[in-house]
Parts: structure tokens; C-alpha cells; sequence
């Protein structure tokens, strides 16, 4: 039997059934979806939220085993389509006992073996689901009722659990697909509607399933200065998505680390910054945008309560939000990791160095990109890093300064501070970022530059132990001379290291010294078909 | 060449100089990486385990130097 089933899991918040309902109408006449709880609710003739889910577990069990098989009925009628979506919670939260679990009866899932092809879990910030529960006759719209300091308390533990579901839910849809023995997406929402139209209608063996890796943290502090960079992401994001067998995952699309605002004394408060730009448009995504808030920070303060608030309420808020804010961290790196092993033909890397320091993301997913190369043995999973030169370049300088601070002996916080303003004037000249571009110009480079950077140094200053080997002999000056000269040499020789290129075994690197986007755009295209045969529609 | 497993990633603070020298002087073979954006303190990878901070860091070399 061909599988073309796919499972589609998700928390509550997450508005499964608009998602579907655009994917479906993204593949006209070619696509149905079944939702589990519907069938839970037609077999037993209650309501799902407020009759069944605050029932006892047996009965849950039985209930839930009753609609599988209705599910399973209506999938076997439905044969005709060339792709259909069996939709349902693989994690349920009981209303007053608060507790986690899984509802799923292992062995009659074990019966859409031959007819599943992937498990794909729905994943959105955890603010704007939030905003969905906040609403009427949803779990959590109590909370919106607060208008005391006491609800912005409640409104951080909410999202704490909201953070712990998603987790629990990713979980069990992981079980799921080991059970099944296919393949588990993690998908956020705000990606274009045809990643999960071409998961669903395409053989997943024909799509390249890659993985776009970008400075994302460095960017948002200091956004007033980079203010036109994730718009270039997402320019290339379409550029690759266009491809017609190509699924993209994009980090941005889910957006909630480092985005609460500050106080003037520094403290965090319930309001968000912006929030990444999307490559889709919003009628494009697979989410609806949503209506039901006012504004994209309401979830965090319904009533408006904080304005209210003074010093030692406001502290708490800010304790509370900084645990947040902890949790939400962890999970960045996880999912992160997560997206890279599920995307099986491999990383595209755009821009990592931008604008002057290797972005420590990008460098843990390309790493872990080659990790998984090596433990898939034989696998097409490769790697492509599309940047440009004098982002290059600026790394470079970054770097030799960096491993100056790291080898000279025990610099002061003066010597530290005249360092940084240098390499900041080194970043901002054209011609000594030109010095840094050849391997063989950087040494004379650093040579002619060497009166500026002694005069940021104290006098007598020298290289650590860690840098140079230990002098045999001579005088006192001809040992400083020799520690000097081993110790530049040493800092050039590692500024000349890429720490990207180890990386690269299947693939290729390539940073042009372009000064048009577009150009650079368009070359990346024809590297995208080389490297990992994307291919135009017909 | 072939790739050592461990690497050391730092970026020139004080803390990653005692790091470096922590993990230099315990003679175990490793590459340095370099400085990455807004990476805070050392972190030592050595396969898939990560230890982030110098003090776990001197514990894992200490681990090394016992095992």
C-alpha cells in the first residue's frame, strides 16, 4: 500500500484545524483531513474540552480507541486523495488534576503501519498560542480576567506549562514515529503552507529536506544596527523555497527567546520586542495570522496591569520573566538540533560570519550537521555556506584581536578597552580589510600595523606561555624580540584558521567578494542545484 | 590531518584564558575555535558532550587525568 497518510500532532493553542484546513486548500481536490477528537466527540456524543478530556483516564482510553477506529473508517473512504492528514493531540493535560499523559493506544496505532508516512508535529511561539488559550471557552481565559499583579504571576506559569506541553508533545509524537518507524518533522506554523503540502503529496525520498542556518541572537541585540539583515534572510529563504522539491526549515520561525522588554533600570517586563520577519506572507503561512488579540504582547498583560505596578512587584515580574526566559533558552538549542537532524539532506549556511564574529548557532548546527553525516554512514546529507568576503574578512580581524587578548600576558582592563576601540577602527577601513583578505598579505598586514597596535599595548608587554615556546637563552631584549615575533606569528597563523571549513566535507564554501546582493543570490541558485540537485519547477 | 575529537571554543576573556590554559597544560590533544558570537564562557566539546564554564571544564580534564 503506498503511505500517503501523514500523522499531524500538536498542542492545544496551536489551531490545528485552520493549519489544515490552509494546507488542504493549498492542494486542491487532492488532500482530506481527519481530526481524531472530532470522531471522540461524534462516537460518545459529549463534548471533547469540557465532558471528556474531565473524565476518568479508563474512560478517556476507551473513548479515545472508539474514535481511532471511526478515524481510521473515514481515512479508508477518503482513499481516493492522493494525500490525507490524520490529526490529533498525542498529549492531553487533564483540567483539574493539571496532569500530563498520553492518551494513545500503542497497538491500534500500530495499524496505519503501511499507510503513514511521516509524523509531523506542530510547533508556534509559545505567545501567540498562548493568545489562543487566553480567549473564551479555552483553558486558559481565566487568566485574562485578572487584573491584578497576581495575574501577570499566573500568566508566567502559564506559559512555563505551555513550554513544558510543547515538550511533552514532541516527546510522544517521537514515540509515535519510532513506533511507526517514519520520519518526525518538528514544523512551526509560520512556515509557507507548501512545506507540509509537499511533505504530504511528494515521496519524502525525492524532496530535499534542508535546513537554513543564520546569525540569528547577535542580529536581534543589536537590530538598530543591522536593521535591514533579516529581510536578506528571508529573501533567500523564498530563494530556496521556491525550488519544487525542495522543504526548508527555517529557524526564525519560531521567535521567543530575548524578546521581552526592559524597564529604564534594565528590569524585563511583560512586552515584547519585534518579533523576526517571515519569508511568507501572512496569507501564505501555514497558521492563520491572529485576529483574536489586539497586539502580539496582550497574552503577557491582558489588563494592563503592570503599569500599575511599582518596585518590588515589578522586581518579581522581572524573576519570574527571566525564568521564562532560561527555559525558553533551553529549548532554542534542542530544537535547533532537532531541525538540523531532520532535515536529511543537510545545512545551507547563509551569511555566518555576519557582520564580523562567526555566529556560535550557525557553528553548533553546521557541527552537528557533520555529526550526523558521520553517524548516518552513507548519507546525501551535505553542506553549503553562502556568504560574502568582507564578512570574511571583518572575522578575521575579530579573530586576531581575540587571540591577542587570549595570548598576551595579563593585559588590563585599559589595555583590553584600547584593543576594542582598535579592532572596532580596523572593522570599520576598507583598506585594512583588504589587508586581512589574502593569507599571504595578513602577516605584512599586521606588520606594517604593528606601531598602532604597541600603542595600544604597555610598555614591555608579552605573549604568554600558551602562545610561544619557552626561549633557550640571550639577553633580555632578545628574548622580548623573539617572544614578540613567536607570538604575532602564532596569533596570524590561527586568525588564518576557518573554523567553518572542518565542517564542510560534503559540500562547499562560498563567499565571493561581491558587492551586488543580487548577484550573489543568483549564484547561489546554480550551487543549491550542484550541491544538493534542487531543481525549478516544470 | 586527522580531526581531534575535543575542541575548546573561546572567545579572549579571562575566563577562557584560564581554560585554555587548564586544558593545554593537561597535555589532552584539542582544537581551539574562535571566537563565536555571543558565546559567553569556554565550552569544551568532546563528541557529543558539552561542558560549558571553567569549572566544569577542570573537572572534565581532572576526569581525563584519573580515567
Amino acid at each position: 500500500m503506498t503511505k500517503k497518510t501523514v500523522l499531524v500532532c500538536g498542542q492545544p493553542g496551536i489551531a490545528v484545524r485552520h493549519c489544515l484546513r490552509r494546507v488542504v486548500e493549498s492542494i486542491p481536490g487532492a488532500a482530506h483531513a481527519v481530526f481524531l477528537e472530532d470522531k471522540m466527540q461524534e462516537v460518545s456524543g459529549r463534548e471533547f474540552r469540557s465532558a471528556i478530556l474531565d473524565s476518568c483516564l479508563r474512560e478517556q482510553y476507551a473513548i479515545w480507541g472508539q474514535g481511532f477506529e471511526a478515524a481510521v473508517t473515514e481515512l479508508r473512504k477518503q482513499e481516493k486523495h492522493p494525500a490525507t492528514f490524520l490529526s490529533f493531540h498525542a498529549v492531553y493535560h487533564h483540567p483539574r488534576t493539571r496532569d500530563f499523559y498520553c492518551p494513545i493506544d500503542p497497538r491500534r496505532l500500530q495499524r496505519l503501519e503501511d499507510r503513514v508516512k511521516c509524523v509531523v508535529v506542530l510547533v508556534d511561539d509559545i505567545f501567540d498560542i498562548y493568545s489562543r488559550l487566553l480567549q473564551p471557552n479555552e483553558i486558559y481565559h481565566e487568566t485574562s480576567q485578572q487584573a491584578s499583579v497576581e495575574g501577570l504571576f499566573a500568566g508566567v506559569g502559564n506559559l512555563l506549562e505551555i513550554l513544558q506541553w510543547r515538550q511533552h508533545e514532541i516527546a510522544a509524537s517521537r514515540w509515535i514515529s519510532m513506533l511507526l518507524g517514519v520520519p518526525l518533522v518538528v514544523l512551526a506554523t509560520k512556515h509557507n503552507v507548501r512545506t507540509l503540502a509537499r511533505m504530504a503529496t511528494r515521496r519524502l525520498d525525492q524532496l530535499r529536506l534542508l535546513y537554513l542556518s543564520h546569525p540569528i541572537t547577535s542580529i536581534r541585540k543589536q537590530s538598530a544596527r543591522y536593521p535591514d539583515f533579516p529581510g536578506e534572510v528571508d529573501e533567500f529563504a523564498r530563494r530556496v523555497s521556491r525550488f519544487d522539491n525542495v522543504v526548508l526549515f527555517e529557524p526564525a520561525a519560531i521567535d521567543e527567546f530575548g524578546r521581552f522588554g526592559r524597564t529604564e533600570r534594565g528590569l524585563l517586563k511583560p512586552s515584547l520586542t519585534m518579533r523576526w520577519s517571515l519569508s511568507s506572507a501572512q496569507h501564505e503561512t501555514i497558521a492563520p495570522p491572529l485576529q483574536a488579540a489586539p497586539r502580539a504582547d496582550w497574552c503577557l498583560d491582558p489588563q494592563s496591569a503592570y503599569a500599575s505596578q511599582k518596585g518590588a512587584a515589578q522586581h518579581e515580574v522581572h524573576r519570574l520573566l527571566r525564568l521564562l526566559e532560561d527555559q525558553i533558552g533551553v529549548q532554542v538549542g534542542s530544537r535547533d538540533f532537532t531541525l538540523v537532524e531532520q532535515a536529511t539532506s543537510g545545512v545551507v549556511a547563509y551569511r555566518p560570519y555576519y557582520p564580523d564574529i562567526l555566529s556560535s548557532g550557525a557553528w553548533q548546527e553546521l557541527d552537528h550537521n557533520n555529526a550526523m553525516r558521520r553517524l548516518e554512514g552513507a548519507t546525501r546529507r551535505k553542506c553549503l555556506v553562502v556568504s560574502v568576503d568582507d564578512d570574511y574578512c571583518r572575522n578575521r580581524i575579530t579573530k586576531f584581536f581575540s587571540r591577542l587578548q587570549m595570548y598576551l600576558d595579563i593585559p588590563s582592563e585599559k589595555t583590553e578597552q584600547r584593543l576594542q576601540e582598535l579592532c572596532a577602527r580596523w572593522l570599520a577601513d576598507g583598506d585594512i580589510l583588504g589587508g586581512f583578505r589574502v593569507d599571504q598579505d595578513l602577516h605584512r598586514t599586521v606588520e606594517r600595523r604593528l606601531p598602532e597596535i604597541e600603542a595600544a599595548l604597555p610598555n614591555g608587554y608579552k605573549f604568554r606561555k600558551v602562545a610561544v615556546t619557552t626561549p633557550l637563552g640571550g639577553t633580555a631584549q632578545a628574548i622580548g624580540r623573539a617572544n614578540r615575533q613567536e607570538g604575532f606569528a602564532t596569533v596570524c597563523r590561527e586568525t588564518l584558521e576557518d573554523d567553518i571549513k572542518s565542517l564542510v566535507v560534503q559540500g562547499g564554501v562560498y563567499r565571493p567578494r561581491l558587492d551586488s546582493r543580487a548577484s550573489l543570490l543568483g549564484e547561489a541558485d546554480a550551487l543549491l542545484k550542484s550541491v544538493f540537485g534542487v531543481k525549478e519547477a516544470a | 590531518m586527522a580531526e581531534a575529537t575535543v575542541r575548546l571554543v573561546v572567545n579572549g576573556s579571562q575566563e577562557d584564558r584560564d581554560a585554555l590554559d587548564v586544558v593545554k597544560e593537561s597535555g589532552i590533544r584539542f582544537t581551539l575555535v574562535g571566537p563565536l558570537g555571543n558565546q559567553r564562557t569556554p565550552l569544551l566539546i568532546d563528541g557529543q558532550k558539552m561542558h560549558a564554564g571553567l569549572r566544569s571544564i577542570v573537572e572534565y580534564v581532572e576526569a581525563q587525568q584519573q580515567g
